[in-house]
């Protein structure tokens, strides 16, 4: 039985992107809609329907409700902020699908925005807050546990260890990645990267160096997302959402025996490949979120594209790269090209399903699966899109 | 730093027998223990399943009452970081975060005190104790 797809997106668009100050985050946010609409080609009464997503790092309300005023939105049938952490982006898309399939909204606008860089405030400074993995107050800051980069590497150091996998992997999927930046004008870096040069990059919380982490920027993307029926409103070539989960998994109830592998995003990623009738071996490229190297290792061992503990070596041996056989992160990822949390996998894979990737275009574009984690590995969503209305 | 072993750091009037409080109050109950410089592991009074230290009740659903015992202090090293981006002044680089597991099963986010030039690795074992400044902290294991 062939499935038709759950909802299309059909607009795409970003604010300007910049490591300087370029604007509150509700200014871009503002930008990146108008954008996608008009990238859509629909009419703004079309729109029925807002979803929001600022970053779960940001200040409290810099991105309201109220943005529906800025964008002259009236009688929204759909309206909400939405908060999973890294999985924020995925999730409003999987909203607005529901949404649209139960008739609540024909055609919904998800924008992320974030402006966490200016002349006070780098990367660093923007990403210190501490991680808290057992919930009690003031805990890991006395230990100087700041920022998601030493959550993240001890999950990081924990892996190596296990598996006993060679540090230097994770420079790998740097690289991979870097090898794709080169070909994409969007990405913010791009010049051409060795392991030596890795390597030598400044350490940040062992096992993760500057180049293991994602480069910041400010600046907003949205998409459109609608129902099936009405793609042939809009005049961009429509990207078919056939696949959506989630899995979350608090880190925090942190139990001797609990194992740390797979992580919640094998349960995403098992209603994701369910619902749209496809397995991993069907899967043409992956558009991961990578906030730190090592999440990349572990999304392809979640979405079960390698076998646990093969992650790493799947990478290095140049799987994921250009010409590989399973391009994964086609447009840089968060490490080369820039990092707007989900918005990043996900603009890309709406880039890939269109084939309007140019320089980095992949042929085989059949199947992308798209996923977004946060927390630390936390909590997690997937989605499975296609530039086909059917699938099978 | 100077570190205490738990079972040199005795609070008077306590004799180390199990009590228990409500679910609800797990962290201050904790960090009460912590600031007597004594380790304490939530469990579940009935089924007498440890418990992780953000849970507030048993995996069972059915009693919220935590009951606490003395941890042992003795702990294996499940994984650390060592910091080399300074983030705060009071945090001179390189230091390290470590998560330990305890004997008993909890894993905490904790620091490994080490003679200079001793190195860390996954596995090893380790004794809590508390340093100056009241925090709890782990040192390797003397060999036995």
């Amino acid at each position: 039985m062939v499935k038709p797809a759950l909802s299309a997106i059909v607009g795409l668009g970003f604010s300007k992107l910049s490591r300087k100050p370029i604007g509150s985050t509700r200014f871009l946010a503002t930008q990146a809609v108008r954008s996608a609409v008009v990238d859509a080609g629909i009419r703004w009464s079309e729109i029925d329907g807002l979803l929001l997503n600022p970053s779960a790092l940001a200040a409290k309300n810099v991105l309201p409700l109220k943005i529906q005023d800025d964008l002259g939105l009236r009688n929204l049938r759909l309206l909400s902020i939405i908060e999973g952490k890294g999985s924020s982006v995925l999730q409003m898309i999987q909203t607005a699908t529901l949404a649209i399939r139960m008739g609540m909204a024909n055609t919904v606008a998800c924008v992320f925005s974030d402006a966490p860089l200016n002349p006070k405030q780098g990367g660093g400074q923007a990403y210190q807050g501490v991680s808290s993995l057992s919930g009690i107050d003031g805990w890991e800051e006395q230990y100087g546990m700041y920022g998601p980069a030493g959550a993240y590497a001890l999950l990081a150091q924990r892996y190596i260890e296990t598996f006993g996998i060679a540090e230097k992997h994770f420079g790998a999927h740097a690289l991979a990645c870097r090898k794709w930046a080169e070909r994409n004008p969007m990405a913010f870096l791009r010049t051409p990267l060795t392991m030596a040069g890795y390597l030598e990059s400044r350490r940040i919380a062992d096992p993760f160096r500057v180049l293991d982490c994602a480069y910041p920027v400010n600046g907003a993307a949205a998409v459109i997302v609608t129902n099936i029926d009405r793609v042939a409103e809009s005049s961009s070539r429509p990207v078919y959402v056939h696949g959506m989960g989630q899995g979350h998994s608090s880190a925090s109830g942190i139990r001797g025996g609990d194992p740390d592998w797979p992580t919640p995003g094998a349960l995403a990623g098992k209603t994701a490949f369910a619902m749209a009738g496809v397995g991993p071996r069907d899967v043409s490229m992956c558009q991961v979120y990578d906030a730190f190297s090592y999440c990349a290792v572990a999304a392809l061992e979640d979405y079960d594209l390698c076998p646990l503990g093969e992650g790493a070596a799947f990478i290095s041996d140049g799987n994921t790269a250009p010409g590989g056989r399973l391009p994964v992160n086609t447009g840089g990822g968060q490490l080369a090209s820039f990092y707007l949390q989900g918005m990043t996998p996900l603009t890309e894979a709406v880039i890939q399903g269109r084939s309007t990737g140019e320089a980095r275009q992949v042929e085989k574009n059949d199947v992308i699966l798209v996923n977004g984690s946060g927390g630390r590995l936390e909590y997690h969503a997937a989605l499975i899109v296609s530039p086909h209305q059917s699938l099978g | 730093m100077e570190s205490t072993s738990l079972k040199q750091d005795p609070v008077p009037g306590n004799d180390g027998a199990a009590f228990t409080s409500p679910g609800a109050q797990v962290e201050e109950t904790f960090a009460r223990m912590i600031a007597a410089r004594q380790l304490w592991i939530p469990r579940c009074p009935i089924t007498k399943t440890v418990l992780g230290f953000a849970a507030r009740i048993c995996p069972d659903q059915q009693h919220t009452e935590i009951e606490w015992i003395r941890a042992s202090g003795a702990a294996t090293l499940y994984t650390f970081t060592t910091y080399w981006h300074q983030y705060h002044p009071e945090f001179p680089v390189p230091y390290n975060v470590a998560m330990v597991e305890l004997e008993e099963g909890p894993r905490l986010v904790s620091t490994v005190l080490l003679e200079d030039g001793a190195a860390l690795s996954v596995g090893m074992p380790l004794t809590a104790g508390f340093d100056d400044n009241g925090r709890l902290v782990f040192r390797p294991a003397a060999k036995k």
